[in-house]
């Protein structure tokens, strides 16, 4: 008879008995790859509210892989590397218009950039207690950012409740192309900015089919935290765009699941608020009913509002400039409210699953919580396309 | 404070069973509850008895459409399908049919013709499993009893330990999952039945975390003309187990326990040495003439008595 | 309300209603429920970190768990 390993026999039959319902509380059973492609596609600005020819906004392609294997018995590892191409034309500064209603100018150019982006996560599992160290690199042309992060989660065995925490920080150096040229002279030349934050959040078991989870977030920004392409008309000239350099976020949120068993579906709920001391404040909601058909096909369906209020140095242009020195006319910053629709749809064969889906995203003065006398000309409106493909490995 | 071990007998799976717990007063009734329901609830989802079981109507579906099955039975299939694998075939669910022809009461020793009529319905790659469907071909029937009483214990291991227990075993039969030590962080000392003594101990294993699991050739067995044929037979021969008297081996998990001794006893000795000295677990073998050889890891476990058989 | 005295509201509002719940304790076995995919917090954590990365870089707000990554010059 062949001579199968003992040791093998072992690790094979408990790594597969970890994947029963009576062990949960343990790491990743087998390998999984999951590989998404990613088209997205900002609208051309309608012919009204651009100043010039070019109308034409950005679009982006995007790959990511996504690994994850267990390390031995307690550990488990997770990769993330996104390489995108983006193309396109961006929004550099607000002018006045012809009849006062303020149009958007785009930049003359249309850029071509790539981002890479590889980020790596250990998990530790205890049996009530998981903690998790992360590390990560983002790279562009003229940008770089590296990011450490770590979260530790409870939950006592029996439990309703589970706790988790998390802290992160973020270097980021921008060193934008033409700075301090003689076409550009104002532009800097290198500069950058930090962040820290900090997370918390409960899970409620609020009975056999529903969760909750609560959770709050503090981020500080500090450094250099203005759009260095951007610039703000004031005062009959345009002038780099100045953003102060410390910003402070608070975020509140509610995530909450609930499952239909006669229907074999799930609907979601989630909520967030946030406030800063730009005086922006926002809110959002996004709902999904997330469905199984037939064994193999899972449909999703989703819609998120999302609203938020504008920068207190914030103005479509500025008739002169501010004594403090701080403006920005980016829309970004700007008073609006968006909604979008979401459709996706999975399909599972064997260890195999597919995945397409799409987004419309439209964001508008009118929409917004909030009364807006008058909306940035540069609101945004994409479509998102995402192709899925994901192994499970044994 | 001394907690009591407070003892919970109760009847599952075939046989008599125990829970031993070291909790609160207030607590155990409540725990104890809660992993006898757990075991029922495995029980009836995978009885071969039962009409209306998960298992009967997988096996009534034989030869027929594919059944759709839910996570934890896909998770066992997954489990049994990689045994399978391991064991070169040993290890199969779809062999129980082989009690059909084997009758321990009348002591009957089946002919060829009828081992080879049940063999060509055998056979775990004959059938197709996809998750999360699975196909039956006509005549096979699956069997999870050789699995699902190591999974019940791990199950109702997993119940005690969400009522808050810390210091217990589940005994089901002889397939022990522990939920941890002692009160005072000593070992529970787990009796390994003696395979010609029915009642008696033929040694003591002191476990603090786990399990452990024996399969054995004393359960259901007829001797004829100096030959034992038992209840553990071979799924690629018909034929039963003729290698150890018992093999018992300690694992995390009782599932994992009982698969790799229940795939030792049916191996040739020597064989079944070396693959559980590969796997680096406890173990303990009985040989037909009442030796034991021992191995692994661990403190040895002391003979409660030797002799011969 | 300012945004501050929000954050401070909400924070008061979710302690008192978890310490005036109480909620029947689900048992371990009744669990598989919570565990089909379609409860997860992401069914597909791809989608859902390109997704937030997405809105990080085209909205002014952000908190929430996944926002520790990194940022990106986008416009």
């Amino acid at each position: 008879m062949a001579a199968t390993d003992g040791r093998r026999a072992l690790q094979t039959l408990s790594s597969a008995a970890l994947a029963l319902p009576a062990y949960a509380g343990a790491p990743p059973a087998g390998t999984t790859l999951d590989y998404h492609f990613f088209h997205y596609a900002e609208n051309d600005l309608p012919a009204d509210r651009v100043a010039g020819s070019q109308r034409g906004r950005y679009d982006i392609d995007g790959h990511k892989l996504q690994a994850e294997t267990p390390l031995g018995a307690r550990y488990g590892l997770r990769a993330d590397l996104t390489v995108e191409t983006m193309s396109g034309a961006s929004p550099w500064f607000v002018s006045p218009g012809q009849d006062g209603r303020p149009v958007q100018v785009m930049s003359g150019a249309s850029i071509e950039d790539s981002r890479e982006d590889l980020s790596v996560e250990v998990t530790r599992y205890d049996d009530e207690r998981t903690l998790g160290l992360s590390l990560g690199h983002s790279q562009e042309d003229d940008y770089t950012a590296t990011y450490v992060g770590f979260q530790y989660g409870f939950e006592p065995q029996g439990g309703q409740l589970n706790y988790g925490i998390g802290l992160s920080y973020s270097n980021d150096e921008l060193e934008p192309t033409d700075g301090g040229s003689t076409q550009y002279p104002d532009r800097i030349i290198r500069a950058s900015k930090d962040q820290l934050s900090l997370q918390a959040s409960l899970t409620q078991i609020l009975s056999a089919n529903s969760l909750l989870q609560w959770g709050l977030s503090y981020a500080r920004n500090t450094g250099y935290l203005s759009d260095p392409y951007k610039l703000v008309y004031a005062d009959g000239n345009t002038a780099p765009d100045t953003r102060p350099d410390e910003r402070n976020v608070g975020a509140w949120y509610l995530r909450w699941r609930r499952y239909f068993k006669p229907l074999a579906g799930a609907w979601h709920v989630d909520y967030r608020g946030t406030a800063d001391d730009w005086e922006v404040q926002t809110t959002t909601v996004e709902t999904h009913w997330v469905q199984r058909l037939a064994q193999r096909w899972r449909l999703s369906s989703g819609l998120r509002y999302y609203s938020q209020s504008q920068a207190d140095f914030y103005a479509p242009y500025f008739e002169a400039a501010p004594a403090n020195g701080l403006m920005s006319s980016d829309y970004r910053l700007s008073p609006y409210g968006a909604v979008s629709a979401m459709l996706q749809v999975n399909y599972s064969l064997q260890s195999f699953e597919l995945g397409l889906g799409y987004e419309y995203y439209e964001a508008d003065g009118s929409l917004a919580l909030g009364n807006v006398s008058v909306e940035n000309p540069g609101l945004l409106s994409f479509e998102l396309i995402n192709l899925r493909v994901a192994w499970r490995f044994d | 404070m001394a907690l009591q071990t407070q003892v919970r007998p109760f009847r599952a799976m075939g046989g008599p069973c125990e829970i031993r717990v070291q909790a609160p007063p207030s607590m155990v009734r409540k725990a104890c509850d809660a992993a006898i329901a757990e075991v029922q609830r495995l029980e009836q989802k995978y009885s071969r008895y039962r009409e209306d079981s998960l298992l009967s109507r997988i096996n009534a579906a034989a030869g027929g459409p594919r059944i759709a099955v839910d996570e934890e039975t896909a998770a066992l299939l997954d489990f049994a399908s990689r045994a399978h694998a391991q064991s070169d075939g040993l290890f199969d669910p779809s062999s129980g049919i082989l009690r059909q022809i084997w009758d321990f009461k009348l002591a009957r020793v089946p002919t060829e013709q009828e081992r080879a009529a049940v063999l060509a319905r055998i056979g775990w790659s004959r059938l197709s499993w996809r998750r999360p469907e699975l196909g039956l071909p006509a005549g096979m029937e699956l069997d999870f009893g050789g699995f699902v009483k190591e999974y019940a214990a791990d199950a109702a291991v997993a119940a005690l330990r969400a009522c808050g227990v810390v210091h217990g075993l589940v005994n089901l039969g002889g397939d022990i999952s522990l939920v941890g030590p002692q009160h005072d962080g000593s070992a529970w000392q787990l009796g390994v039945r003696h395979p010609r003594r029915p009642g008696a101990a033929i040694a003591q294993l002191p476990l603090r975390r786990g399990a452990l699991s024996s399969s054995g050739d004393y359960e259901r067995y007829f001797v004829l003309d100096g030959r034992r044929y038992c209840h553990i037979l071979n799924p690629r021969t018909g034929l039963p187990a003729q290698g150890f008297a018992s093999v018992s081996v300690v694992a995390e998990q009782c599932l994992v326990a009982g698969a790799m001794s229940t795939v030792a006893m049916l191996m040739p000795p020597a064989a079944a040495l070396a693959w559980l000295r590969q796997s680096g677990l406890p173990f303990l073998c009985v040989d037909a003439q009442g030796g034991i050889l021992q191995g692994g890891p661990g403190p040895a476990a002391a003979a409660a008595s030797r002799g011969a058989c | 309300m300012s945004g501050a005295r929000k954050f401070a509201a909400c924070c008061l509002l979710s302690s008192s209603i978890l310490g005036g719940c109480a909620i029947e304790p689900v048992k371990a076995w009744e669990r598989g429920q919570l565990a089909e995919p379609e409860m997860a917090w992401a069914v597909d954590p791809g989608l859902a970190d390109y997704r937030r990365h997405a809105r990080f870089s085209k909205e002014a707000a952000f908190g929430q768990i996944g926002d520790l990554g990194g940022g990106c010059g986008c416009n």
